[in-house]
């Protein structure tokens, strides 16, 4: 069940990761390349049509990996330390995306101001929920002293 | 019958004649509003991305004395009567704010003109800049000969990038054919662009030290735009000599005289450069001295003094001459002879 989780969080995180490749592939978007009008159009796509069917996906298996009733001094299984790190680092990378998406607007914008607004949407949702996802993964489980 | 039918009939004969009258006439009235007023600048302002007649808020010209306003004679057309003074001129349309206005600083010995000038300003439209836009444009509007559209697109599109702080491959794609238009209006269109163009080749070849990855990118090597601006450079010259030619020809002598001699200072100046023009320091100054000669024989008749002058100023050229011909000791001769009656009066 520990693969099936990580494969669907690899492929919830496809876009964000696609940004920062297109970020590497045109040299801090100072160059034309196809990459960034696919991770573009996928971006487009996944806030459109995609983003809440991976939600639905999201929720039952970071539920199913949370912390299952705990004090705050216990010990908390190893997996989902690994979800919850994997969640944080996630987090950290999509504010980071934030911030270069902005950083880099006037070259996302030369290719096209769709992939833009496109990229600023999509990494500021993951931002909100990566933070959600971590809430779910250790704070409605957590046993109340 | 269709034998009947091939030959002229007596009887249309004069039908036909008319029909020749009316046609005749209707070129002479168009002829005759052409010139309408003296109107013998007439512009044509369309819109870019539509290519219909485009609706300024004003078109007017600028010129040494002023500036005048055009009349609008038709559905984006306009007409002025073309001031007498001055050597430049600049044609200016103020658009609304869907289009983007146009200054067109025009390269004109206006003295000279004699038909009517025509002209074809496009304006652009605010498209956002793009790589795509910007390579769909330019396949568009700079394929052909409509080298006016090319520069109009890539006027906006250079002021667009030119703000910017970061300098990217759409940066130097735009700046270079921003040059290229430049350069073309300024041999086909005869616009005042080409300082603008080597000014412009000049700046890339700058940036080109500091960043070359752009240009790596936009496929642009030093060699080419060292290449670009050296033609730029060339026609510069070709077309200032035109324009000697040009108002020679209109006998405008004085005239002609002050362009060539403005072209010999400058390149002892080294500001032009006439290698791989065909045009010689020689050639330049045996023109102006061949101008300076025929515009004393016109004034010798009102003021003998000025056409001494204008002699004396042939001759000092004839004689400044470094690869002497049959030509230069023929006319060094002549001058000399024009020159002798006033010499010890």
């Amino acid at each position: 069940m520990i693969g099936i989780a990580w494969v669907i969080l690899t492929l919830y995180t496809l876009p964000l990761l696609g940004i920062l490749f297109s970020l590497v592939v045109s040299e801090g978007f100072t160059r034309e390349s196809s990459a960034v009008y696919v991770v573009g159009s996928i971006t487009e796509e996944f806030l459109r049509t995609l983003r809440d069917t991976f939600g639905s996906l999201m929720v039952p298996l970071l539920t199913a990996f949370a912390v299952k009733s705990i004090g705050a001094d216990e010990r908390v299984p190893r997996r989902t330390m690994a979800i919850f790190l994997a969640l944080a680092a996630l987090f950290v990378v999509s504010v980071v995306s934030v911030g270069l998406v902005k950083f880099y607007q006037e070259g996302i914008t030369r290719h096209d101001p769709k992939v833009y607004e496109a990229f600023q949407s999509v990494t500021r949702s993951y931002s909100k929920e990566f933070l959600t996802y971590i809430a779910l993964t250790i704070g409605i489980s957590l046993k109340r002293e | 019958m269709g034998i009947g039918l091939r030959g002229p009939r007596p009887h249309d004969a004069p039908g036909r004649r008319r029909a020749v009258f009316a046609a005749a006439l209707v070129a002479c009235l168009a002829a005759l509003s052409a010139h309408a007023g003296g109107a013998n600048l007439r512009a044509t302002v369309l819109d870019l991305q539509s290519g219909r007649p485009a609706q300024p808020l004003h078109v007017k010209l600028e010129f040494d004395a002023g500036v005048q306003e055009f009349q609008r004679v038709g559905e984006g057309e306009y007409a002025l009567d073309l001031p007498v003074v001055g050597k430049r001129l600049a044609l200016i349309a103020d658009a609304p704010d869907q289009l983007v206005p146009r200054r067109v600083d025009l390269r004109v010995p206006i003295r000279a003109v004699k038909s009517p000038l025509m002209l074809k300003i496009y304006l652009a439209d605010r498209q956002a800049v793009t790589y795509q836009n910007v390579s769909r444009r330019a396949a568009h509007h700079c394929k052909g000969t409509e080298y006016d559209a090319c520069l109009a697109y890539f006027e906006y599109a250079a002021g667009q990038v030119e703000g910017s702080p970061s300098i990217d491959q759409l940066f130097v794609s735009v700046e270079y054919n921003y040059g290229i238009a430049l350069r073309n209006a300024c041999e086909f269109l005869r616009y005042d662009t080409c300082r603008r163009a080597i000014e412009k080749f000049d700046g890339l070849t700058g940036t080109y030290q500091n960043h070359p990855k752009p240009f790596q990118a936009a496929e642009l090597t030093l060699a080419t735009l060292t290449a670009a601006k050296k033609a730029a450079e060339r026609i510069e010259v070709t077309s200032r000599y035109t324009g000697v030619l040009f108002l020679y020809d209109a006998q405008q002598y004085d005239a002609a005289a002050a362009v060539a001699e403005e072209m010999i200072d400058a390149a002892q100046a080294a500001e032009i450069d006439l290698r791989g023009t065909g045009i010689t320091l020689d050639r330049l100054r045996q023109d102006a001295a061949s101008a300076w000669s025929l515009y004393g024989d016109r004034l010798q008749a009102e003021n003998v003094s000025a056409a001494v002058e204008a002699y004396k100023r042939s001759k000092a050229h004839l004689l400044s001459v470094q690869t002497k011909t049959d030509r230069t000791a023929r006319e060094l001769a002549i001058v000399t002879r024009k020159i002798a009656p006033f010499a010890n009066p």
